[in-house]
């Protein structure tokens, strides 16, 4: 056989194969919520951008805040943003508007930890716009997992082939075209405007399997070199970074004080030697706030809506008030 | 810069792709280059020690040529020098390797023996350290015995220790068979290149969908042995699959990766669950680490002075026969202790190694013993039925040495081998949630690993026949290879498991 003739098979053989995986990325990869949370930052201009973890992105409600501070902010937190995604997202935000502040809630868990390669690996990448940044987030994260994760997008989805039907309807109709939040809503949650989750009261047991205590020792220097980019990124941009930590149920804390308390010390010290503003609310009063586990869907730390927008609201007037002190 | 990683095989894919653009002439030096970048990307610290065995092995191995080379009648004076020379290179090369591996281990059991708290800091492991020092070291051994000629540009013998794929779990190459396939020039070939991609695609289907299936199971079971204790016999079981999927699959994925640059490594794996005895298993299993045993430590060893000594007592002492078979027997003991602390610092590995040993050199002792007693049974040793009870005799065997092998501890062992023997509760498996936060189905699972384990049966008994099963597939129609690849290319994410429910490559630890 012709070398030309046997390029053509193996152009054919790929093209096969791209074809196959496109569809099957099409009929497994669900609509999920950072497809709206990018289409936020690519679309409007923003004052203040929440980054972080889960516990963010179900205590933090952007509305709430901005009645506060009179000001336009959005949460791009998410379950699974480590500070890799934190510093691309901040970026990848930059480029299109640039804000005032950025807030980035840590939860110590976070720096002690790998992320895992699942569902929400590879996710923002996915929904992120064709830029340098994403090239960038392309060679430094996405290129270090595993080939699977990159090139067939659909596959932590695999098990989820009785969602495929819905998912095609989904992506065909116009819910996908409009970045309408209604699939987000269930009984347990509910996604609002500005990427805020808002969880509900249900009777689900209240459990800690997922999480992840502060131990030096497991410190992950990728997290601490990262985080230290996005504080030069902040410096060289004026953008103002404040950093946060929500609270914890009562019931958490005094199980794992010492955790928790390391944690603070180490990140009080850091964030000092940084010049960086921290905020541990595990610390910090916080009046008329229930911190009993009975205000939190789960021991972990995520809070049910009220708790949440209570929060937030102390949250926007502690932050208003440093601001005026300074 | 893992295997299963992105970056890597788009690293391979411009590896690949420039040497064959390049002029020929400079094609090792750019294997060399990608070499050292492939080893650099773990850390640039740890070239120091691939660069400290480079140096002290090539510039050992030059001087043994030199000595070689001067003109004295003192053969004896010669022989003298060059074999000190060699035993400076083992020793700073094996030194360097138990300074790293092994001194911590030394200092936990002097501590607990004395009750002493001797500390030593806890280095970081080079990667793949254990391979490269050993081929270096065959190296040497065969300039030093002549076998071989010592590579006089330091470059070129750096390409032979750092060859990026295999530096990582092997193959321990030899000098004579690889080195020159490395600086050979090569023409890019199509039909070497369907192969060595249909064998990387091979490679990875025994990882993903056998081995990482495999290990959940084994670890959870392993992990938690008194959890599951009707589980024994499968997390054995399962182990045998999943670390032959995992160790030979890497080697296809290895001896893929090197065929892409027209280099053909040694085998490393001969469908070893088919072996008839310990001895034809290790014919079959980690092949170059067996005959890098035999030839630089057997060999030496059982035709060692003393050794001839103590056969010439021991003959006088027990008689013929046992006092021929007696030192290949210790020579055997010897060779599998070494196997097994090369496994790692850990008094299982130790075990694991000498209980191998001892059951090689009991099969010799009694080899006589077992032919009259074959003659007395009648039994037909070309039977099928003797061949299979050969082969699931040896099976057995090589599972008991597989609880030393994977449990965390040798009284973790024992426990699950006498939960074997006790318990018995295959129930116990559905217990085990699968997949990433273990919301995968079990029953699926297992059914993965059924049928990739029944895959990989059919194609060894092919090959057992002799049918090349790679060569099968090419000459097929093209729909129906294409099928095949296309099979093996999706079955990577359907049936495989995310990297987060399991591990690396398990021989790439050593």
């Amino acid at each position: 056989m012709r070398n030309s003739k046997k390029a053509i098979l193996v152009v054919l053989f790929l093209v096969i194969c791209l074809a196959g995986n496109s569809i099957l990325t099409f009929c497994f990869y669900p609509y999920n919520y950072a497809r709206i949370d990018m289409h936020n930052i690519e679309t409007k201009a923003y004052d203040d951008i929440f980054l972080g973890s889960s516990h963010g992105k179900c205590g933090i409600n952007p509305l709430v805040f901005d009645s506060i501070t009179g000001q336009k902010s959005t949460n791009l937190c998410m379950g699974g943003e480590y500070m890799q995604d934190v510093f691309f997202l901040a970026k990848e935000a930059v480029r299109n508007h640039k804000p005032q502040r950025i807030i980035y809630e840590l939860d110590p868990g976070y720096w002690v930890t790998k992320p895992s390669q699942g569902m929400e690996y590879t996710s923002f990448y996915q929904e992120f716009p064709k830029s340098l940044v994403k090239v960038q987030y392309f060679a430094e994260k996405i290129m270090k997992a595993d080939f699977r994760s990159t090139l067939f997008p659909w596959y932590v989805y695999r098990q989820f082939f009785f969602k495929v039907l819905d998912n095609v309807k989904t992506k065909t109709g116009p819910v996908y075209k409009t970045y309408d939040p209604a699939p987000f809503s269930n009984d347990a949650q509910s996604y609002k405007p500005e990427g805020f989750i808002y969880r509900n009261k249900i009777d689900a047991p209240k459990t800690e399997e997922n999480l992840m205590l502060w131990n030096k020792a497991q410190l992950q220097q990728d997290t601490v070199d990262y985080f230290e980019r996005l504080v030069n990124f902040c410096d060289q941009k004026q953008i103002e970074l404040v950093v946060i930590t929500t609270p914890v149920p009562t019931e958490t804390y005094q199980k794992y004080q010492r955790a928790y308390d390391n944690a603070h010390d180490y990140f009080t010290e850091y964030m000092k030697s940084l010049k960086v503003p921290y905020y541990d609310f595990n610390h910090l009063p916080l009046d008329g706030f229930d911190k009993s586990l009975n205000a939190y869907a789960d021991c972990e730390g995520h809070m049910y809506g009220p708790t949440a927008e209570l929060f937030t609201q102390l949250l926007a007037e502690y932050l208003v008030n440093k601001r005026t002190l300074f | 810069m893992s295997f299963v990683a992105t970056e890597f095989l788009l690293f391979v894919a411009i590896a690949a792709a420039g040497y064959y653009l390049i002029p020929k002439r400079f094609q090792w030096m750019w294997l060399l280059l990608f070499s050292y970048i492939y080893y650099s990307s773990s850390g640039i610290k740890l070239l120091f020690f691939l660069l400290f065995t480079t140096l002290t092995t090539y510039g050992a191995a030059i001087w043994i040529e030199q000595v070689n080379q001067q003109q004295s009648d003192d053969k004896k004076k010669i022989g003298k020098k060059k074999r000190n020379i060699t035993i400076i290179g083992l020793l700073l090369n094996f030194g360097m390797l138990a300074l790293l591996k092994y001194v911590n281990f030394g200092i936990v059991n002097i501590n607990h023996i004395l009750h002493t708290d001797f500390t030593f800091p806890d280095f970081l492991l080079p990667l793949g350290i254990s391979f490269y020092t050993f081929q270096s070291m065959g190296y040497l051994l065969d300039v030093n015995w002549g076998k071989c000629k010592a590579e006089h540009n330091p470059f070129r013998f750096a390409l032979f220790v750092s060859f990026f794929p295999q530096l990582l779990q092997g193959p321990i190459g030899r000098f004579d068979r690889l080195a020159h396939q490395l600086y050979t020039e090569h023409s890019f070939d199509w039909e070497r290149t369907e192969r060595a991609l249909q064998l990387i695609l091979w490679g990875f289907f025994k990882k993903m969908v056998l081995a990482d299936n495999a290990g959940i199971f084994v670890d959870r079971i392993f992990g938690n042995y008194q959890t599951y204790p009707g589980l024994s016999i499968f997390a054995v079981l399962l182990y045998s699959a999943q670390l032959y999927g995992d160790f030979s699959g890497g080697m296809d994925v290895v001896m893929g990766i090197a065929d892409l640059f027209g280099i053909t490594m040694d085998d490393n794996f001969r469908r070893p669950y088919f072996a008839r005895s310990i001895t034809d298993f290790w014919h079959r299993w980690h092949i170059t680490l067996g005959t890098w045993m035999k030839d630089y430590i057997f060999y030496p060893l059982s035709l060692s002075r003393p050794m001839n000594r103590f056969g010439k007592f021991a003959r006088k002492r027990f008689g013929k026969n046992i006092g021929r078979t007696l030192p290949i027997c210790i020579a055997n003991i010897v060779v599998f202790l070494v196997v097994g602390i090369w496994h790692g610092a850990a008094w299982k590995f130790i075990v694991y190694g000498l209980y191998n040993g001892l059951i090689i050199a009991f099969s010799g002792l009694m080899a006589q013993n077992y032919r009259k007693w074959k003659q007395a049974l009648h039994v037909n040793e070309k039977a099928n039925s003797w061949m299979v009870f050969q082969i699931l005799r040896t099976f057995l065997l090589v599972n008991i040495s597989w609880f030393f092998d994977r449990a965390n501890s040798i009284s973790d062992a024992w426990g699950m081998m006498k939960n074997a023997l006790t318990h018995f509760n295959p129930t116990e498996l559905f217990a085990i949630p699968m997949g990433e936060s273990g919301i995968g189905f079990t029953p699926v699972g297992l059914g993965i690993i059924i049928f990739a384990s029944v895959i990989l049966f059919i194609v060894s008994v092919l090959q057992e026949r002799g049918i090349c099963v790679r060569s099968a597939i090419a000459a097929k129609p093209i729909v129906i290879r294409w099928a095949v690849y296309l099979f093996l290319i999706f079955a990577l994410p359907v049936l495989g498991q995310p990297p987060s429910a399991t591990g690396g490559f398990i021989y790439a630890q050593f």
